[in-house]
């Protein structure tokens, strides 16, 4: 009724009063807000500490494979000749050393490469300056020995146990300038002051530029008459100490012994230090960690995103509609959860990845989504089952609700909850299969600018007697990554069940 | 009446679904592209036994030849593995040091895992419990390939008690002697431990419902102790759902490990089937694939009826 209508209705407004105005009301106002769904969701997730832990540990290892090789200057596809193997360095990793035991022989090698650092000029020598007897002269802070002791073995002989820092032991090497680079090195020196161009040794194809003194056919050093190695400088005519030996057409290019070291900051601007070590290739292994998680992460993503869609889409399909449908559709995937994983990735990697068609990511993607939709679209097959039977579904029916809108406006957000979860634990699943795929070599994800966990935990294995980090390091990362994730799953599970709310209290 | 015919009903879908599966791979194994031989002769040799083998035959043709030879007993032939060695010889071969390191396990496993279950679901929500759940969880979630590294980095390389690798068999003197069984040792733990937390988990939570159930408070109140009407009662009931699976479980001794074997260099039927796949030796990998396919459909089937023998109360198939 309008206004208007009312008035025409000539009620007299004086005769009338509130019928409740003098009664007290009891009822209390609604103090609390209602919470949404989500909000509620969180909030009991947060109750579950351990999964909160996960949550945390996982965002953390995210963070750090993305933000961690920003902090350390190497790159994915880096790689040095000469840092292979190195030892963790830095942090609380290690101090990139490691213990060697030897004798007379050994120690006197280790203990040269110190000495002859000392020896700028090429004069030490001869003014008789640096004696393998003093131990100044063979530990500085370039010298592969840190410290030493020795001791007596059973047959009588000394034994030498040295601490060899890894970043230094491999001494000096040769490299091959042309004039300008030659130029450009001493201007260096002269520049920073830093020593790397040390005296040349008279055969430039012998096996190791450490061996400056004067030895046998076997290395062993020969002694002068005060126990001291003797020098075999490269001189010219006068008997001045040469820094190159010339080679190439007419003495272009020039034969340079430097220091490892010191070249290896000449060339990369910074000094070596590989905070987990590095591999047997030289690639720095905590980018390589980094870039593996990365990767796993980034694959297991992917297939969460694909295989919910496609899950969801054909369990809804066959759980509403039942029927022959849901016949075929069940045994079609009888047959595609029977046909061993294994074999599907391998022919893949060997169709599309080998003859170049799609990236290594790409095929063990394609794989894992062909068998993955399967677990998540039963189980939302029989969410379905369950829900569609309800008296909502059925009143929406009755109204005209298309079978579309009954699937996806009311059944489906209902089911979410359960299907999210099966997913969530699906990324677990997902990373443990490609480091496991990867590891038996089946398939390959390592290339120059991508690692994954699986290889590095095979090359690992192979390098375990030397180098057990390089097994130890991803296999705790990986075994973090699962147990966080199950973790985190598990308090989503119970966090977006609705019948477990107020359960706790 | 109704178990002969559902047990029948169940073979025959089992064997189907099978045998499409079997085809598949069968399908799928031959699309791997060989390698060539770069050298003309040996391409030659290699084309020649191809031909021979009725490997360029239709698909068809040849998934009917293995089948129907399969049937008969003949499981074919290795090439690359083993040369001009019958497979079920390689297959019988290789079973056994799998089998055994699946018995050694499952001696292990099956008391174990009981045994931490109950105390678990008897002391729920005691500090016990908390470390129990936590081990579980912690044993259950690391895969067993990792669990394999981290032992033998422990007990392999920092402790060095044992070798990084199994004995020969003319190093320890056989499968079944204790110098064997001493170089298996991290292998079976890696085997062992996340099985042992499955089952612990499984026996725990069925056993925890069941001590919850009116029947006990029924056990209690007519004067039986806490320990009786566990002991006589829910763990009776508490079983029904796990023992199929440990039946079931039993052929699973049959099925080998990728990883354990792999790593701990034991040659059994695992490491058979990754050489297989990846020397293309299509007899020996066909063959472990049926008998793994067999192994599985068995498996549910028995662990399908075990459930009725063992509960009355379920009618399997029964509507």
């Amino acid at each position: 009724m309008t206004p208007n209508e009312l008035k025409a209705l000539d009620i007299n407004t004086a005769r009338l009063s509130f019928r409740e105005n003098e009664v007290s009301r009891f009822d209390l106002e609604l103090t609390t807000k209602p919470k949404s769904f989500a909000a509620e969701s969180f909030i009991r997730f947060c109750k579950n500490k351990s999964s909160v832990v996960g949550a945390i540990i996982i965002i953390a290892l995210i963070f750090a494979s993305i933000v961690g090789p920003l902090f350390v200057p190497y790159e994915l596809s880096y790689n040095d000749n000469d840092y292979i193997n190195m030892k963790p360095k830095g942090f609380i990793f290690g101090d990139g050393t490691y213990t060697l035991d030897g004798d007379a022989k050994t120690f006197l090698y280790w203990s040269a490469i110190g000495l002859a650092i000392k020896d700028t000029n090429g004069d030490a020598f001869k003014n008789g300056e640096l004696s393998v007897s003093n131990d100044d002269d063979i530990i500085n802070e370039l010298s592969p020995i840190r410290s030493y002791v020795t001791y007596s073995a059973p047959d009588g002989s000394t034994r030498y146990k040295m601490k060899i820092d890894s970043y230094f032991r491999m001494g000096f090497k040769i490299v091959t300038l042309s004039q300008a680079d030659y130029d450009a090195l001493l201007a260096y020196q002269v520049e920073t002051g830093e020593q790397v161009v040390y005296p040349m040794l008279p055969k430039p194809n012998q096996r190791s530029m450490n061996i400056w003194f004067a030895a046998d056919s076997k290395n062993m050093p020969k002694l002068d008459k005060n126990g001291n190695l003797t020098e075999e400088y490269l001189r010219d005519g006068d008997g001045n100490v040469m820094f190159f030996y010339p080679s190439g057409n007419n003495g272009s290019q020039k034969l340079v012994r430097v220091l490892t070291y010191k070249y290896y900051v000449y060339k990369n601007g910074h000094v070596p230090v590989n905070i987990l070590g590095t591999n047997n290739i030289g690639q720095d292994v905590f980018v390589r960690i980094c870039g593996g998680v990365r990767t796993s992460l980034l694959l297991a993503l992917a297939v969460f995103v694909v295989t919910f869609v496609l899950g969801a889409f054909i369990g809804a399909i066959e759980g509403f509609f039942g029927g022959w449908l849901d016949m075929l559709i069940e045994r079609i995937k009888d047959v595609i959860s029977g046909i061993p994983f294994v074999v599907l990735a391998t022919l893949f990697q060997l169709t599309f990845v080998v003859t170049g068609k799609v990236s290594g990511v790409g095929s063990l993607l394609f794989a894992f989504v062909l068998t993955g939709w399967i677990s998540n679209s039963s189980l939302l097959r029989t969410q379905f089952y369950r829900f569609k039977k309800q008296e909502y579904v059925l009143a929406a029916q009755t109204l005209g609700a298309s079978d579309m809108r009954q699937i996806f406006k009311h059944i489906f957000p209902n089911s979410l909850g359960t299907v999210v979860t099966m997913c969530a634990l699906d990324i677990p699943y997902t990373i443990v299969s490609e480091a496991s795929l990867s590891y038996l070599g089946l398939v390959s994800l390592e290339t120059t600018n991508t690692s994954s966990l699986g290889n590095m935990l095979s090359n690992g294995q192979g390098n375990l007697l030397s180098n057990p980090h390089l097994l130890l390091v991803p296999a705790i990362v990986l075994a973090l990554l699962m147990i966080c994730f199950n973790l985190f799953g598990n308090g989503l599970r119970d966090a977006l069940n609705p019948t477990l709310r107020g359960s706790e209290d | 009446m109704y178990l002969a015919k559902y047990i029948a009903k169940r073979l025959f879908w089992g064997i189907v679904t099978t045998l499409i599966v079997l085809f598949i791979t069968f399908w799928l194994i031959r699309l791997l592209k060989i390698e060539v031989p770069l050298d003309k002769v040996a391409a030659q040799i290699q084309e020649q036994r191809r031909e021979a083998l009725g490997y360029n035959k239709p698909i068809l043709v040849q998934f009917w030849r293995w089948i129907s030879h399969l049937v008969r007993g003949d499981w074919g032939t290795s090439y690359f593995i083993e040369k001009l060695v019958p497979v079920s010889d390689i297959i019988k071969r290789r079973l056994v040091p799998t089998v055994t390191i699946n018995i050694y396990s499952e001696v292990l496993i099956i008391p174990l895992g009981i045994l931490l279950g109950i105390f678990a679901a008897t002391k729920k929500n005691k500090w016990q419990d908390h470390v129990i759940n936590t081990g579980v969880m912690m044993f259950m979630t690391v895969p067993s390939f990792v669990m394999c590294f981290l032992w033998m980095y422990i007990l392999c390389y920092r402790l060095g008690w044992f070798p990084m690798q199994i004995y020969s068999l003319s190093e320890s003197g056989g499968w079944f002697t204790g110098k064997m069984l001493y170089s298996m040792v991290p292998g079976i733990l890696a085997l062992t431990l996340g099985n042992i937390a499955s089952l612990a988990r499984q026996v725990r939570a069925e056993l925890t419902d069941q001590i919850e159930a009116d029947y006990m408070l029924l056990a209690r109140a007519k004067g039986l102790t806490y320990r009786q009407a566990i002991y006589k009662h829910s763990l009776k009931n508490a079983f029904i759902p796990i023992f199929p699976g440990i039946i079931a479980g039993f052929l699973g001794l049959f099925a080998g490990s990728f990883f354990v074997e792999n790593i701990f260099g034991i040659p059994g039927i695992g490491k058979l089937t990754l050489q297989a796949l990846n020397t293309y030796d299509y007899d020996v990998f066909m063959s472990c694939e049926a008998f793994y396919g067999i192994i599985g459909m068995l498996a549910t089937i028995i662990y399908d009826i075990s459930f009725g023998i063992i509960d009355p109360r379920i009618k399997m198939g029964a509507r």
